[in-house]
Formats: structure tokens, C-alpha cells, sequence
């Protein structure tokens, strides 16, 4: 069945960058002890020219002071939402049907319409996006006893789903460039260049605002409230994405 | 009673860019006939097969498989769930072992023949646990055509279904063919470079030169058509343009005018004897030379 393929397409990337990922989330919450140490060592009020820059380690050192607060800023806002840019482009590039030498004429021969392929394709490789997403942020509460802290499955629940909505965006920028493109790596490179390029625009909104920082949860950190207009936004993107996407496939020719 | 036509195409054009690959392609093929694509390199066999398919979308005209129209995406996922396909290139999943890729097809085919999967694994030396990616090109090929054979449909398109088999088991494949087409009474359409495996088990042939079909018919028929009158002059053989309906191509060397007619030989003899030969011979054709002959080939 076709989300067969498409899982045989796709688990060995699903599978290591879950790893990856799982390996990440628990290293940055094994080393919160090492922090709380560094940050105590620090005297306070320390001497910096800059005022800025003073404000700034002031900020970073108050945040990491609590575990949510360290989980938050080193994870769910730090090496969670970049990962999981290149985890959706990975997991998005390489069309079932594109792809010369992968078997694409024999797909094409089944029963199964091309909008199936591309729909199925998406959803497999979605669902692998969500599990990769949830999975890394429910590690931080399932490791956070080892270092002596508790952190809220709903938290976790709640960064990792905004993440995982976000980076659904990516993940259809990659499926549609993939049906433009024969190969793998100028999807994922575009996807890449694109999640690049929208960390950058995200710059230029207030700091709770944008992309980035829904997909960091920068607003449920402070306030407790959801970006829905971004998460909102996100899906209905991805969504057209990956319609454009089955879209140039059924008018093409084989 | 007009017979079934499982295929059937009324002047098909596909262009790509400023290439014509089909220029007003007619092609019929009936319920239960095998039958032959011939044609050169890109001529046009392959698109054929793929508009057929619904893998590409003619520019004009209409293609019908089984009654539908092979143009429209839902037509055309219920013609290949009674059509079974074998690719020139064999591209498969490199990716499965040969079971685990028999295993994924056999669900997307109500009338999947598993007796005969495992009959024909056998018969063609396939081993199950063997990686597609690993195989030979031959052996992908049997492969292919294993899956192909057992899907239980009506219709099977092949595209180059021996190419890249030793003689041997080109044998074993078109026996198998030949037997599975008598039996079940599957229509067959395939193309090939080999006149040879066409004559050997094609009860039609349809030759394709520049995106149309130049002949058409029942094997048999085409030859008993086809003829090579041979006219021999005391001197040299005279400039001769012929009127006579069905005059395909016209040859001189030195005494001799060479004729083929697709049309019976008595109106080309009948005008031939008016140019007074010393002698006018009616000869048989081969296939070869027909399809040499047609496409415009010095023989």
C-alpha cells in the first residue's frame, strides 16, 4: 500500500534524526547541574563595559536559573525549533513519484492516483514530523527527574505541538519542491535557505511575534497564550503547499 | 459482431516542446489479441504506452482503454487496476527484497493470482529474499514480469519485455506469455526491437514511424497484403512512378525495379507490365522487410 513505500522511503531519516533529536533534548537537560554550577560561580552584578551586553547575560542567567526556565531557553527555544527546520525539510524532500531510478514508473503503473501518492507521502511524512517533535519535547519531563527536576507533560505537550505545527510549513515547502525538483538535496537546500530566511524576517517583529517564536512558544513561556494566528497560518500554509504540490504532479507527464 | 477493442486510439498528438513524438496515432487493438508495437527509437512506442497508461496526457485527440478515457485521472486509476505494466528500464523498489516487493503489489489487485507468483518465482529462478537493488538486469526484468503476470488482469502492457534476457530465458518469457495469453485470454500489447520474439508470438503488429501507425492488422494478414513484385529489364530498369493504390516503396538497381505493394500484387503487376519487363516476379515479404520497408530504411 502506498503509505508503505512511503514509510520505507522515509524511516531510516525519521529514525535518525528521532535519535538525534531524543539524544539532544536529554543532553541539554543532563547538563542543567553544570549550568546551575557556572551561573553560581558567576559574581553577581559582574563587571561588563557594555550595558547591553550586561542586560542581556543578566536576562539569559535569570532564565536558566529554573529548569523551566533553562528548558525553555536552551531547548523548546534553542535547538528545538532549528532541528526541526531541517528535521521537515528532510522528512519533506524526495517526491515518490519525481525521483528517476526509485521505482517511480512502477508506482505510477498501480491503481493509485497521483493526488493518493502525494497525499499519503505528506501524511506519513507528517505524522513522522509529529512524532519526532513530541517525542524530543516529552523526553525533557521524562529525563528531568535524573537531574532532580520536574517539568509539566502539558508544557512539554504544548511546545512540541507548536513546534510541530510550525515546522509543518517547512515540511510542505520541502513536498512542493520536491515535485519541482528530480533530486533530494535542492528541496531540502530551498526548505533549508527558506527556514533561514524566515528566522531572519522574524527579526523584524516585536520578540513574541512571528514565525520563530511560535514555533519556540515564546508566548505560552511568558504569558501562557497560543499563537494562534501563527499556528493558524502555518497549518492552512502547509496545507496549500502540499495541494500545490499534488497539484503540479497531477498535470505532469511521466 | 464487431469485435471488442480493449485499446483504442483515434488521432492522438502529444507534443513536447517543438517535438511531435505522436502525430495522429489510430491504434486498435482487439479482446485477446497479442499484439506487437514495432517501431524505431523514438518513434513514438513508449509514449504511446504511457498515454495508454495515464503517465502522460495527449495533446490532442482520444485514447480509451477498456471503454474509458485514458486522459482522465480517475479513468484511468480503474484502467490499470485491470492492466498490468512492465517499464522499459524494470525500474523497481531497489530498496525491497523480491517477496517484500511481491507482497506490496499483490494488494493493489482484487484478482491477484498468488498460485502463480509462486509458481513463476520458481520457474524464472527468483530468489525471494534476493535485493531488487542487487539484481541483474535480467533478473529485474523477471521480476517484473512475474508481478505483471500475477496480477490477474486483463490487459498487459510491456514495454521491451525482453530486453536485457539471454536467449534463454527470452525463450522461457515469451513461452510464458504465449501460454498465459491462451489461457486466460489476456490482450497483450508489447513493444520490441526483436522482430523475431514479435513473430514468434504476435497474432498483430502495429508499426509506429513518427508518431503514427503505418501498419496495422493481423500478422497473418499483414503478410498475405504484403508483397515484392520484382520486375527484371533487358536493360536498365526504367524511372517508374506507380499510381496503383497500396505502393509502399519503389527500388532500382542496375535491370531489376523492385516493388513493394501493401495492397496485393495484381494492380501493381498490371501496371508494372505496361513498362514491358522481361520478367515480373511475385514474391513473399518478411516481416523485416515490411517493417524496414515502412519506416524507410534501406534494406
Amino acid at each position: 500500500m502506498p503509505w508503505y513505500k512511503a514509510w520505507l522511503d522515509t524511516r531510516w531519516r525519521f529514525l535518525l534524526t528521532l535519535v538525534g533529536l531524543l539524544i539532544s533534548a536529554c543532553g541539554i537537560v543532563m547538563g542543567f547541574t553544570t549550568v546551575q554550577e557556572l551561573a553560581a560561580s558567576l559574581p553577581a552584578g559582574a563587571a561588563l563595559g557594555d550595558e547591553s551586553l550586561r542586560q542581556e547575560l543578566e536576562e539569559s542567567m535569570a532564565l536558566v536559573r529554573t529548569f523551566s526556565g533553562y528548558a525553555w531557553s536552551q531547548w523548546f527555544s534553542g535547538n528545538l525549533p532549528m532541528l526541526l527546520t531541517l528535521v521537515a525539510a528532510l522528512l519533506g524532500s524526495g517526491s515518490p513519484l519525481v525521483k528517476s531510478g526509485s521505482g517511480a514508473l512502477f508506482s505510477l503503473a498501480l491503481p493509485v492516483s497521483r493526488e493518493r501518492w502525494i497525499g499519503t507521502r505528506a501524511g506519513v511524512g507528517l505524522a513522522e514530523l509529529f512524532v519526532v517533535a513530541l517525542a524530543s519535547s516529552l523526553a525533557v519531563s521524562a529525563v528531568a527527574p535524573l537531574v532532580g527536576q520536574q517539568f509539566a507533560l502539558v508544557d512539554a505537550f504544548v511546545y512540541g505541538g507548536c513546534a510541530f505545527v510550525v515546522a509543518s510549513l517547512y515540511f510542505g515547502l520541502a513536498v512542493f519542491f520536491s515535485t519541482v525538483f528530480t533530486d533530494v538535496w535542492r528541496p531540502l537546500l530551498i526548505t533549508c535557505l527558506a527556514g533561514i530566511a524566515i528566522a531572519f524576517v522574524g527579526a523584524l517583529f516585536p520578540e513574541n511575534r512571528g514565525l520563530y517564536a511560535a514555533m519556540a512558544g515564546y508566548r505560552y513561556f511568558f504569558d501562557g497564550a497560543l499563537p494562534w494566528a501563527e499556528l493558524l497560518f502555518s497549518a492552512a500554509a502547509a496545507a496549500a503547499l502540499v495541494y500545490a504540490a499534488a497539484a503540479n504532479v497531477a498535470r505532469r507527464d511521466f | 459482431m464487431a469485435e471488442e477493442l480493449i485499446i483504442e486510439t483515434a488521432d492522438v498528438r502529444k507534443a513536447y516542446g517543438s517535438v511531435q513524438a505522436l502525430a495522429g496515432l489510430d491504434l486498435r487493438v482487439p479482446r485477446g489479441a497479442v499484439c506487437g508495437l514495432l517501431g524505431r527509437n523514438g518513434a513514438g512506442k513508449t509514449t504511446t504506452i504511457k498515454v495508454l497508461l495515464g503517465m502522460v496526457r495527449p495533446t490532442s485527440g482520444a485514447a480509451r482503454v477498456f471503454g474509458l478515457s485514458a486522459g482522465d485521472e480517475q479513468a484511468s486509476v480503474a484502467i490499470r487496476g485491470r492492466t498490468a505494466f512492465v517499464s522499459e528500464d524494470k525500474d523497481l523498489y531497489g530498496g525491497m527484497t523480491v517477496a517484500e516487493l511481491i507482497r506490496f503489489a499483490a494488494p493493489f489487485y482484487p484478482k491477484w493470482r498468488a498460485d502463480l507468483a509462486s509458481g513463476y518465482l520458481t520457474q524464472l529462478e527468483l530468489r525471494a529474499n534476493a535485493r531488487v537493488a542487487a539484481l541483474s538486469r535480467g533478473m529485474r526484468t523477471k521480476l517484473a514480469l512475474l508481478i505483471a503476470l500475477s496480477t490477474g488482469a486483463e490487459l498487459l502492457i510491456l514495454d521491451e519485455p525482453t530486453s536485457g534476457l539471454d536467449p534463454a530465458a527470452t525463450e522461457q518469457v515469451l513461452k510464458i506469455l504465449v501460454k498465459q495469453a491462451g489461457r486466460d485470454g489476456t490482450t497483450v500489447l508489447f513493444s520490441s526491437h526483436q522482430l523475431a520474439d514479435v513473430e514468434q508470438i504476435a497474432d498483430r503488429i502495429a508499426i509506429v514511424d513518427r508518431g503514427r501507425v503505418v501498419v496495422d492488422g493481423a500478422l497473418d494478414e499483414v503478410r498475405a497484403r504484403y508483397k515484392r513484385i520484382q520486375l527484371v529489364f533487358d536493360g536498365d530498369a526504367p524511372d517508374a512512378a506507380f499510381k496503383t493504390r497500396g505502393v509502399v516503396a519503389t527500388r532500382k538497381q542496375g535491370r531489376v525495379l523492385s516493388v513493394l505493394a501493401s495492397d496485393g500484387e495484381q494492380g501493381v503487376v498490371a501496371e508494372a507490365r505496361a513498362l514491358k519487363p522481361k520478367a515480373v516476379d511475385v514474391l513473399p515479404v518478411t516481416l523485416k522487410e515490411v517493417f524496414l520497408e515502412t519506416v524507410g530504411v534501406e534494406n
